[in-house]
């Protein structure tokens, strides 16, 4: 008999061999994962089942900007050029999935705070519900992006074949963002707003309308600090410009955001026994 | 001699006030300590906002406490709830899953479970419509039905000993009461004493946040009632 005083590492099994404690860790974290896939599953059929339209809403929205824009840049302004609508479209739908990945998940953790108060659960898995969610409903209107270029007389080159890497760097960078997000809001709430601010900021300065290309040499080198930016650029030379992406920019990147990520998984396990003692 | 299960020494538990790291705590329990035992069955009792609740958060796992200490011997410990995690607008089916892999059942077993429980809740067809068209009634027989499915080493009930109408109550409270029978290990908040003292052979009687008194159910419930505690109504309350 051993005291235990820190019952954040009390999982099933905790005090059994390491052999066995190893096996169980392993189970554990299956089940999470069963928990994350079913839990984003079911989301998204509810969600479809709370409108008419359903799944059809997923497409409108970037559909809707992607249509204003091209009516204020080409038609209006007459400022757009040749591939303005692809080049738009492509910014767009890219950043769709990072601006509501990172929003919606903001109050991930205290929505389920009726189920943290019952059963002993890793906080992270709900914000990652939420990434996982967002990914599919980005999957959906990926396929359509696709299509659609292909369609309006992109080429389809290699370099497409190197869309996936690009894609799950992204992932990984939203992922990391919204953990961190939804590991702080419970105790700052104000974070909330803040993140939407920024990422209102981000939607101008990460080049979704307008060139980069078009920008002093020396801005550029600033301009592409900016992960949002620079994905937005990969998944452009990737689909649009038949070139392959800035590999090691997307290594470092990719392997930046999945430390951040465990970093935040690692916070919220550590704030974890403070969530379901907050108040709603 | 017995083997421990659960020991509790001078655990206290805060809340706090505002969603903040700093700030105002709110001690929901004091210093409670409790030695559970492989095959207790233990009720608790104490007034309105003494920390009954609280206490069997601590118990489950799913709350920390913030003083004392907490030594348990492994296995899978439940505490009942009814309808944990539910999405109004899947099927019940759908929800069942979900529920039963918030509660800790790998995704086999619940396959498995699914025929006794559709069978238990006594649904019918509205088990695979949304829960969203369902009476409350219904609603608390398929989580009922959900939360029986778990077969923990420790069963941790919070007042509700039937749900449903009433014949899903005569239903209800037999299936849990079965749980009370052989070698499992239940804890039971209740405002009824005749139920305690009818299921439980040990009683813990908390005020305050701090253990007033634990032993024989006979010798607590007599010391709660001379104390002019007992039959004081019921309700649960979250947190502050």
């Amino acid at each position: 008999m051993s005291p235990v005083t820190d019952l954040v590492r009390d999982e099933p099994a905790a005090s059994s061999g390491r052999g066995r404690a190893g096996l169980a860790g392993i189970a554990a974290l299956k089940r999470y994962l069963d928990v994350i896939v079913y839990k984003a599953g079911a989301d998204l059929r509810a969600e479809r089942e709370r409108t008419y339209l359903g799944l059809l809403w997923w497409i409108f929205e970037p559909l809707l900007y992607m249509v204003v824009f091209w009516l204020v840049f080409e038609r209006l302004l007459q400022r757009g050029g040749e591939g303005y609508v692809q080049f738009v479209l492509v910014g767009l739908v890219s950043w769709q999935w990072i601006k509501s990945g990172i929003s919606h998940c903001a109050g991930s953790i205290m929505e389920a705070r009726t189920v943290i108060q019952h059963v002993a659960l890793p906080p992270a898995i709900f914000p990652l519900v939420v990434v996982l969610t967002d990914t599919v409903k980005f999957v959906v209107v990926l396929t359509l992006l696709l299509l659609a270029l292909g369609l309006s007389g992109v080429p389809v080159s290699p370099s497409w074949l190197s869309l996936p890497l690009v894609l799950l760097v992204q992932l990984a960078c939203i992922a990391a963002a919204s953990a961190w997000l939804a590991a702080l809001v419970p105790f700052v709430p104000d974070l909330r707003l803040a993140a939407e601010t920024v990422l209102m900021a981000l939607m101008f300065l990460s080049g979704i309308f307008f060139r980069a290309s078009a920008l002093p040499e020396h801005v550029q080198a600033v301009f592409f600090l900016n992960p949002v930016a620079f994905l937005i650029e990969q998944n452009r030379r990737v689909l649009l410009r038949a070139e392959w992406p800035d590999w090691a920019g997307l290594a470092v990147l990719g392997c930046g955001a999945l430390l951040v990520l465990a970093a935040a998984i690692g916070t919220m396990q550590v704030l974890r026994r403070y969530y379901p003692k907050l108040p709603a | 001699m017995a083997r421990p299960a659960i020991i509790l020494k001078d655990v206290g538990l805060a809340f706090r006030m505002h969603r903040r790291l700093t700030g105002k705590r709110f001690w929901a329990l004091e210093s409670v300590d409790l030695r559970l035992d492989h095959g207790d069955k233990l009720g608790v009792v104490g007034r309105n906002g003494a920390g009954k609740s609280t206490l069997l958060r601590i118990l489950s796992g799913a709350m920390v406490p913030d003083r004392g200490t907490v030594w348990r011997d492994h296995g899978p410990t439940q505490l009942l709830a009814i309808r944990l995690g539910f999405v109004r607008h899947l099927t019940g089916r759908d929800n069942a899953i979900l529920s039963g892999l918030l509660q800790g059942l790998d995704r086999r077993t619940i396959e498995r479970c699914l025929p006794a429980v559709e069978e238990f809740a006594g649904l019918g067809e509205f088990f695979d419509q949304p829960v969203a068209t369902y009476s409350s009634g219904m609603v608390s027989r398929l989580g009922f039905s959900v939360a029986m499915q778990m077969e923990p080493d420790i069963l941790l009930i919070d007042e509700t000993l039937s749900v449903g109408d009433n014949e899903f109550r005569v239903k209800s409270r037999e299936a849990l009461q079965q749980r009370f029978e052989g070698r499992h290990t239940v804890v039971l908040v209740s405002h009824e004493e005749s139920t305690i003292r009818r299921l439980c052979d040990k009683v813990l009687w908390i005020e305050h946040g701090r253990t007033q008194m634990a032993g024989p159910t006979d010798e607590v419930l007599e010391a709660y009632q001379e104390a002019g505690l007992s039959g004081a109504s019921g309700g649960s309350r979250t947190g502050p």
